[in-house]
């Protein structure tokens, strides 16, 4: 569970690094800033269920 | 609860001293003859229920004549159930005592866990204000022990100041109407007036400083800036020195007058003073010179009145000093334990609380005293006046 | 085996922040917030055994009345440390401080009732 996250987001990461480059190389910057907001928007959709959980689980254990 | 039971004890003991002047005959009774004794006994009560005014009938509680005294006069058993009936009562303190020193046990063993999960905080401000948190809650557990035992030792000290009170209108009447207005008379009838007015000092303006005292402890445990311990301090030595003042001027009005003769040294009266100055704080010396005096007085009351009399007076005197003095071993043995465990704040506050119960401890031990020499004078009076 | 292997992925996240902090750094908070909430939630998994233990000794005692604000009072500065540190490491020490603020706030408001106790106790010893 730990790793699927970490291994995901550090995918979409390079990915999204690696598109960014050859995108801004080859002269289309508005499509490489596109790319990265994109990417940004993935990532945080992944990471914010995990805050859901986290969140749930603090105020269940703590009675919040 | 402890009210109630201090209500119910003072009346049997009352009724138990009147009964033991009038009615010598029981204590020589045979073993065989059980039965005849147990109606005798019935039938004694009767008579004095029956001699007794109205007035005074309906100021006694009612269950004072319904008793089963079958089991006390049937042969064998009956020392046993005697002793058993005396100890339960001086040791009725213990339960409470056991329950509270679990219930402090508990309270820091859960502050020494939450101790360490607040290590793992790293912002000060949050450390800081949890740990305030969970002194405030162990402070509030140990201090509402302290205060079921000030109040229950504050209730013993009104009601024996209430009854020393009352015998000087009493003592003076008789002597009134004896016709003697001698030397005797007044020096006994202003002795109880003295004791009186020593147990007042006490009680208004002694236990006061003990109350404030409690309280700066308990509001400087919860946080470590808060140090009230200058104030109390000043507190303790004032509190310390009028005690050794009032009881030293006591001892030596007592020696000057020579009311009660002194009887011989011997080695348990020796070990007896050691124990005595060793076990009470701050006025133990002064209470184990007086115990010679004590010893005297309790051997009149004796001659005059039978044992019963001086088993009855342990049983009013005793039961709030033994259930102090266990407990401020108590708090003693939870501060230890805290000091281990790594609480050292609550171990401080143990300490304090320890002390605390140190000064209601002499100050109840005081108040005996003086109820016994109170009574003393009591009897001797009507000896006299007889 | 378990307690180890944790280890060994903090280890390896760290990498992998380190890596994206150069390329792109907004990567690097990600997987910031992704481990922080891994290791929170096996760290809570192995404390809730000692909070229910610490329950049960207390049940019929008389802390037990303070007892579940005190665990609350922990919930609150747990959730506002780890928030406030994640802040703390992106830069903004401003939002961090702030939330830090916030927590002691509400540690404080949890704490009203204790008060009012400790004050209705001296109250009653003055009496």
């Amino acid at each position: 569970m730990d790793i699927s996250l970490i291994l995901k987001i550090t995918g979409i990461g390079l990915l999204i690094s690696v598109a960014c480059q050859i995108l801004s190389k080859s002269g289309r910057e508005e499509q490489a800033t596109l790319l990265s907001v994109g990417g940004i928007i993935i990532v945080m959709l992944l990471i914010i269920s995990e805050l859901d959980t986290l969140f749930s689980t603090l105020s269940r254990i703590f009675g919040l | 609860m402890k009210k109630k039971r201090f209500i119910k004890l003072f009346l049997i003991t009352v009724f138990a001293l009147i009964l033991s002047i009038s009615f010598t005959t029981i204590s020589f009774a045979e073993d065989t003859v059980t039965n005849d004794i147990t109606s005798s006994v019935e039938n004694e009560l009767e008579d004095f229920k029956n001699s007794l005014p109205d007035e005074v009938l309906q100021y006694l509680p009612g269950e004072l004549f319904e008793g089963d005294f079958s089991s006390l006069t049937n042969g064998s058993n009956a020392e046993k159930t005697f002793v058993n009936i005396i100890l339960n009562y001086l040791f009725a303190g213990i339960d409470d005592v056991i329950k509270s020193f679990v219930a402090i046990l508990c309270v820091l063993i859960i502050a020494s866990l939450f101790n360490i999960l607040q290590k793992s905080f790293s912002s000060d401000a949050i450390k800081n204000t949890f740990s305030m948190f969970s002194s405030l809650c162990v402070s509030l557990t140990v201090f509402n022990v302290c205060l079921t035992l000030c109040r229950g030792a504050v209730y013993y000290m009104q009601l024996l100041c209430r009854v020393m009170n009352a015998f000087i209108p009493v003592m003076t009447t008789m002597y009134i109407l004896n016709g003697s207005i001698s030397t005797a008379a007044a020096s006994n009838v202003s002795m109880l007036i003295f004791i009186s007015v020593t147990e007042g000092i006490l009680l208004a303006a002694l236990l006061p400083l003990v109350k404030v005292c409690m309280c700066f402890s308990l509001v400087g445990s919860v946080n470590e800036s808060f140090n009230l311990s200058g104030i109390s301090k000043v507190i303790k030595n004032t509190f310390t020195s009028v005690i050794v003042f009032v009881m030293s001027i006591f001892s030596f009005v007592f020696s000057y007058k020579n009311i009660i003769s002194q009887s011989s040294d011997s080695l348990s009266l020796r070990t007896a003073k050691f124990a005595v100055s060793s076990f009470i704080p701050i006025v133990g010396s002064s209470v184990s010179d007086a115990l010679k005096t004590v010893s005297s007085s309790l051997s009149f009351v004796k001659s005059s009145c039978g044992v019963i009399a001086v088993i009855v007076i342990a049983l009013i005197v005793l039961p709030v000093i033994i259930s102090l003095i266990l407990n401020r071993v108590s708090f003693g043995i939870c501060s230890g334990i805290a000091s281990v465990i790594g609480c050292e704040r609550e171990s401080k506050m143990l300490d304090e609380a320890s002390s605390i119960c140190g000064f209601i401890l002499a100050l109840t031990v005081c108040t005996a005293l003086l109820f016994i020499f109170a009574i003393t004078l009591f009897i001797k009076s009507s000896a006299e006046v007889r | 085996m378990e307690d180890i292997k944790v280890c060994g992925i903090v280890l390896c996240a760290l990498c992998v922040c380190i890596v994206f902090k150069n390329i792109k750094s907004e990567y690097s908070l990600f997987i910031r917030l992704a481990i922080t909430v891994s290791i929170t939630l096996i760290a809570l998994s192995a404390l809730y055994p000692v909070l229910l233990y610490i329950n049960e000794i207390s049940s019929d005692t008389s802390v037990s009345k303070y007892l579940p604000t005190m665990i609350k009072a922990l919930g609150v500065a747990v959730a506002v440390e780890i928030t406030s540190d994640i802040c703390k490491d992106a830069g903004e020490n401003a939002i961090a401080e702030r939330v830090s603020l916030f927590g002691r706030a509400e540690i404080l408001i949890l704490a009203i009732p204790m008060i009012k106790d400790l004050f209705s106790l001296c109250d009653n010893l003055l009496r």
